[in-house]
């Protein structure tokens, strides 16, 4: 099924439920980052998280990237941390060395991470996935997924919605959800429907999309966490941010 | 001046040893495809390699049979998935994986360029992948009592990297995203370099800024154009993302991957060789453009 925007210009653009999907997710996360101003930024949706931030919730803030760029435009999406397309959009080359002692002093207002599996306390794995019959297949690694969940001032995850990576326990903790002194750790994990907090150390559902049903996501998710008291309904990204969002995730 | 210009054939003869740990420079951008090709055309092996976030040449290493070991923060093909070759040497026992993460080795890697044992920091002191990690070991602040996590030192035997430029005496020019490759040769005993011109002592001395790493330590400066194909180099070339595109399906069996090392590497005597396998318009269009 394919989903028509009418941009301002007259132009149309097809935008497949996919590229919908991950901008719903992405706009959900940028949401709770909109006062940050330094932004560590993972590989995948993160991108987009950070690509939506910058353009229209947060134009001061700063993007750095693992590679060691800093003070990039994030236009279009780089499929590695050090890609050309952000190298050339960058202000400053510093070294890997240079961003994570940034992280470690403190000085990243938040870390932007997606991951294999999140579990209900904020547990991230990027290792590991153990099969019904029994097999563990290997995933890449944590590359610096942990040392962005253990340093950064804190952490928003954002994943696709799918039911086998929102799980109770992760499978392996690559990143485990144990900040380090004042730091706050994960604090929510976005995802196209809606947002989970971990305010309380377990998530807790605490936004959806105005045309959701929180019932239904909890089901859908089949995630064993409870619904905040204190709900709250947020309006869906517009059009201008789904086709922003669309030709960014085409770029690649 | 000491004249350090060599062919990859003799730097590699030279200057990599069976067993030796080896450091392979280039985080995304810049990576030393043609003098990895090299050491796996004359098969050496026995080697560990040190990286933070391991590209696709690392498969050629591994399928290659150079590698005995790898230590590093990731392995893949970024943005793209999992390395076959790799997964399949862990699971057959024909290489040792220790993995870690990208901050952990780039302070094992500080360490080793200071000239210090460790370098302490709160990073993995808990989860699974802490407890997995080995030369890691809790220690106590001595000013605060705090519980910190030693990062052992690293000094490899000898770094990998390519770069924009150099002289001949290996005053080597570096721009771009920079990564771990600065760090990593610092901590190496010995720098092999390819790079893409030869330039004048007295042109380097115009731009000493750019000059990233210190001639000493690089004992062979390899001209090689396009020795980070396919990956990039900031303003010399794109990278081929098609290359990178197919690679999981180039490598995705013991058969087809065999084919590639063939193909890329063994059915050629150099790296020149290779290039000129390649359609006749691909480096061209693969062309720096600076928007």
């Amino acid at each position: 099924m394919k989903h028509k925007v009418v941009k301002e210009s007259a132009q149309k653009q097809t935008i497949s439920d996919d590229s919908i999907s991950q901008a719903r997710a992405a706009f959900m996360a940028s949401g709770e980052i909109f006062d940050c101003k330094t932004i560590f930024v993972g590989i995948g949706l993160p991108c987009l998280v950070a690509h939506i931030t910058q353009n229209y919730t947060s134009p001061n803030c700063q993007l750095v990237f693992e590679s060691g760029l800093m003070e990039v435009m994030c236009k279009t999406q780089p499929l590695s941390t050090a890609s050309a397309n952000i190298a050339k959009a960058s202000k400053m080359h510093g070294s890997m060395l240079d961003v994570f002692s940034m992280l470690q002093r403190g000085e990243i207002d938040v870390g932007l991470l997606s991951a294999a599996q999140i579990d209900v306390n904020g547990n991230l794995n990027s290792s590991k996935l153990n099969t019904k019959s029994g097999k563990t297949i290997s995933l890449p690694g944590s590359g610096g997924a942990h040392d962005i969940s253990v340093l950064a001032n804190k952490v928003v995850v954002v994943m696709p919605s799918d039911p086998r990576r929102f799980v109770n326990n992760v499978d392996f903790i690559t990143s485990p959800n144990i900040p380090y002194g004042n730091r706050k750790g994960v604090v929510g994990v976005a995802m196209p429907d809606g947002y989970f907090s971990f305010e309380t150390g377990k998530a807790v559902l605490q936004k959806i999309y105005s045309d959701r049903n929180a019932e239904e996501i909890r089901t859908s998710l089949n995630w064993d966490v409870e619904i905040s008291s204190t709900l709250e309904r947020i309006n869906p990204p517009s059009n201008t941010i789904l086709e922003g969002a669309n030709i960014f995730l085409q770029n690649n | 001046m000491v004249d350090k210009i060599m062919t990859a054939q003799q730097a590699v003869k030279k200057y990599v040893n069976n067993s030796d740990m080896v450091f392979v420079g280039g985080f995304g951008h810049a990576i030393p495809f043609s003098v990895v090709q090299e050491i796996v055309r004359q098969k050496k092996h026995g080697l560990h390699l040190i990286k933070t976030g391991a590209d696709i040449v690392f498969d050629m290493l591994v399928a290659g049979g150079c590698a005995q070991g790898l230590t590093c923060g990731w392995y893949g093909n970024p943005g793209i998935g999992m390395s076959n070759v790799i997964r399949n040497a862990v699971e057959s026992g024909t290489l040792e994986l220790t993995e870690s993460t990208n901050f952990s080795m780039m302070l094992r890697l500080h360490a080793g360029k200071l000239g210090v044992p460790f370098i302490p920091s709160p990073i993995l002191s808990d989860g699974d992948l802490a407890h997995t990690v080995s030369e890691i070991k809790s220690i106590k602040c001595p000013f605060t009592d705090t519980e910190l996590q030693a990062h052992g030192s690293l000094n490899p035997d000898v770094a990998v990297v390519h770069a924009q430029r150099s002289d001949i005496n290996g005053n080597v020019q570096l721009w771009g995203s920079i990564g771990d490759t600065v760090d990593g040769c610092e901590a190496s005993k010995k720098i092999i370099c390819s790079v893409e011109e030869i330039c004048r002592e007295d042109e380097i001395s115009l731009t000493p800024h750019l000059t990233k790493l210190p001639a000493h330590k690089v004992v062979a400066v390899i001209k090689q154009p396009f020795g980070a194909y396919p990956s990039y180099l900031h303003s010399f070339y794109q990278r081929d993302e098609k290359y990178y595109a197919n690679h999981s399906n180039n490598t995705k069996d013991a058969l087809k991957t065999k084919e590639w090392l063939q193909s890329t590497i063994y059915n050629h005597n150099d790296f020149n060789s290779y290039l000129h396998s390649l359609p006749d318009d691909l480096l061209k269009k693969l062309e720096w453009d600076n928007s």
